[in-house]
């Protein structure tokens, strides 16, 4: 087609702002796909890190245990619950959580900590706490716990102590067990490591009388992002008296905080669309000036008014693509190789959050249709209007005008 | 029907409003018949170029009337006067005003894709316009490449190739020498005798007189005397 080729030839008309423009193009394009694409592979290993920590994928729990967390409101029959739910697609782990809060004591110390029963041989698969036991072993015997390393300094425990925790039952009467100590972890994260035993579900059930109850149903999936699309399939195994919660609930501080991100990144990218986008606007008004006789030539000739704008549009147009190319070349060159090692969170100065946040060690980008799609359509958008701004006077003036016009 | 390729009843145009107010044209009555080859000469100012952008439809007088082959322009939309330029007439403009990025054969060819006709038969016309106004061997070069003269036949090769009915050119002389100036209107004159094409030129140059059929003479925005030739 002719005007194609009008189109193509007038863009190299002036090659320097031809290519300027759509380095600029490309720069956005890269610079945002880079920025997104990070920011997309950050969050599932935050929350895979934050949940293995703590709360799991999803919870099965008694309606009113995360109001009000009691030992009386327990789940019941969870050994014949479990292997129900592993029969279920997209389910990878259940693991069941008994939890009381209790007084730990040696000697004549004490302090309060969270106090979890879990089944050794099942809550690998479902938490990472075997795997940052520093010192000792995860669980020697059915009589044992792993204490936090705040805990144990506080405490002057060492592998091999025996402790003496103190609770509550079902009934309200006091109960106690006496494990000796087989490990000790650090996770990093403070709350934890100052507060949290575990020890062998049946040792704390036995002793709160709680028999094959437990106050989290942990269940881990196999697309944690998209959360209720398991909800579906394992809402109908759900008991009357509990509800199904997942990590969004169970972690609003980290959901939230991938909101924030989300909008401040958001925030940022917009803001350099704009700029590139207005600088384009700039250099399309600046050539509408120079090109003003030839629009009125064209007209002259017979060429009709939207046929001229299709023109300026294709020319737009092919200015857009051939900045996105250059941008995805760019993009393709910078995320290849970093798609396989990925960037340490130490390298950007956050392995002080880490601990904190639940951060990942490092963090791989992540290409999604999105990512992929997002800056180029907002900057051709951008530019389409910058052309039509830029036309408009064209179309203002009289053809007589645009004919006489001398730059 | 009638004979008329343009009929102009006293037009007038005025550029601007109040004191500014400029009467370009003054109420001017004329007829243009078909096969002839009319110059509209007059001093600078007088209003040559308003009176031919109001011929072709490029803009409309303040009163009167321009009626083009029986159909009063004003009541033509701007797409309609856009068609009416393609097929019924060819422009040529002082300052050649031809698409730089295209060879002289595209820019020829530019005319027949807008009337919608098909590669093959656009490049055929094309070369034989060319090589009627002596540029055969140019048609593949840009206008950068050309000198004025080819340039402005070049220009008038595009107005041709869509074989109007009306060739109007504002001082296409301009920026062209005498000898060149000849060829030019030798070539306005064989395309006039030949095809009967009608033709429209406001020039200054005695030179280009000289090929015409009947001279209109303006002054002051009013038409002087007509001068057969
Ligand atoms: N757009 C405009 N605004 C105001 N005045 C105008 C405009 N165009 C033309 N004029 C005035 O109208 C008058 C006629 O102009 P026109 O261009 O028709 O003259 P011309 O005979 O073609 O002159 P020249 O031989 O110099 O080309 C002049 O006085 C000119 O200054
Ligand atoms: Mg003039």
């Amino acid at each position: 087609m002719l005007s194609v080729k009008v189109a193509w030839r007038n863009l190299w008309r002036n090659r320097r702002r031809t290519l300027l423009t759509a380095g600029a193009v490309g720069f956005a394009v890269l610079l945002v796909q880079l920025g997104m694409s990070f920011q997309a592979g950050s969050y599932e290993p935050m929350v895979e890190v934050s949940t293995r920590f703590a709360s799991g994928h999803l919870q099965i729990q008694h309606v009113d245990y995360k109001d009000d967390p009691r030992t009386e409101r327990f789940v019941s029959n969870t050994t014949e619950l479990r292997s129900h739910l592993l029969d279920l697609p997209g389910i990878n782990a259940v693991s069941n959580r008994t939890e009381s809060f209790g007084l730990v004591n040696k000697d004549e110390r004490s302090y309060g900590a969270l106090v979890v029963g879990v089944d050794p041989q099942i809550d690998p698969s479902a938490s990472h706490f075997s795997d940052q036991v520093t010192q000792g072993t995860y669980f020697d015997s059915p009589n044992s716990a792993i204490i936090g390393s705040a805990l144990a300094r506080n405490l002057r425990v060492s592998v091999g102590d025996e402790i003496v925790i103190l609770s509550t039952d079902v009934d309200g009467s006091v109960a106690f067990i006496a494990p000796s100590v087989s490990g000790i972890f650090e996770t990093g994260n403070d709350a934890l490591d100052r507060s949290l035993v575990q020890v062998p579900r049946s040792l704390i059930n036995d002793a709160l009388m709680l028999e094959d109850s437990a106050h989290r149903v942990v269940i881990m999936i196999d697309q944690p992002m998209l959360p209720e699309q398991s909800s579906e399939v394992i809402t109908p195994l759900v008991p009357s008296t509990a509800s199904l919660l997942d990590w969004r609930e169970l972690m609003p501080e980290i959901s939230q905080s991938i909101r924030l991100d989300k909008i401040s990144n958001g925030i940022v990218y917009g803001t350099l669309t704009v700029i590139v986008v207005l600088s384009i606007a700039n250099t399309f008004v600046m050539t509408m000036f120079e090109r003003t006789r030839e629009f009125g030539t064209l007209r002259a000739v017979g060429m009709h008014n939207r046929s001229i704008f299709g023109m300026f549009i294709t020319e737009t147009i092919l200015m857009w693509m051939l900045g996105v190319a250059i941008g995805y070349l760019l993009s393709t060159c910078a995320l290849l190789p970093l798609i396989n090692i990925g960037i340490g969170m130490d390298s950007m100065g956050m392995d002080q959050f880490a601990g904190l946040l639940f951060l990942p060690d490092r963090i791989y980008p992540a290409v999604d249709l999105k990512v992929v799609l997002v800056a180029p359509i907002s900057i051709g958008v951008g530019m389409v209007l910058s052309t039509m701004l830029a036309s408009i006077r064209l179309y203002r003036l009289s053809l007589v005008d645009a004919l006489r016009y001398r730059e | 029907m009638t004979n008329d390729v343009v009929q102009l009843r006293s037009v007038t145009r005025v550029y601007g409003q109040g004191n500014v107010a400029v009467n370009a044209l003054q109420g001017i009555s004329a007829e243009i018949n078909k096969g002839e080859f009319v110059c509209v000469v007059g001093p600078s100012g007088c209003g040559k170029s308003t009176m031919l952008h109001l011929i072709g439809g490029l803009d409309s007088p303040t009163s009167g009337t321009v009626i083009v082959e029986d159909q009063d322009l004003s009541t033509f939309t701007n797409n309609e006067l856009s068609d009416l330029r393609l097929r019924r007439m060819g422009f040529v403009f002082q300052a050649f005003n031809l698409i730089p990025v295209l060879s002289a054969c595209e820019n020829v060819e530019f005319v027949l894709q807008l009337q919608g006709i098909g590669k093959n038969e656009r490049d055929t016309r094309a070369r034989e316009v060319l090589d009627s106004v002596g540029l055969a061997d140019a048609a593949d070069r840009r206008p950068g490449e050309l000198s004025g003269g080819q340039q402005q036949r070049v220009a008038v090769a595009r107005a041709l190739v869509g074989n109007p009915l009306l060739l109007i050119a504002d001082e296409p002389s301009a920026n062209l020498d005498s000898t060149t100036t000849r060829e030019l209107c030798e070539l306005l004159q064989s395309i006039n005798r030949k095809h009967g094409t009608t033709i429209l030129i406001a020039t200054h140059d005695s030179l280009v007189m000289n090929y015409s059929t009947r001279t209109i003479q303006l002054e002051d925005g009013k038409i002087q005397q007509e001068n057969p030739a």
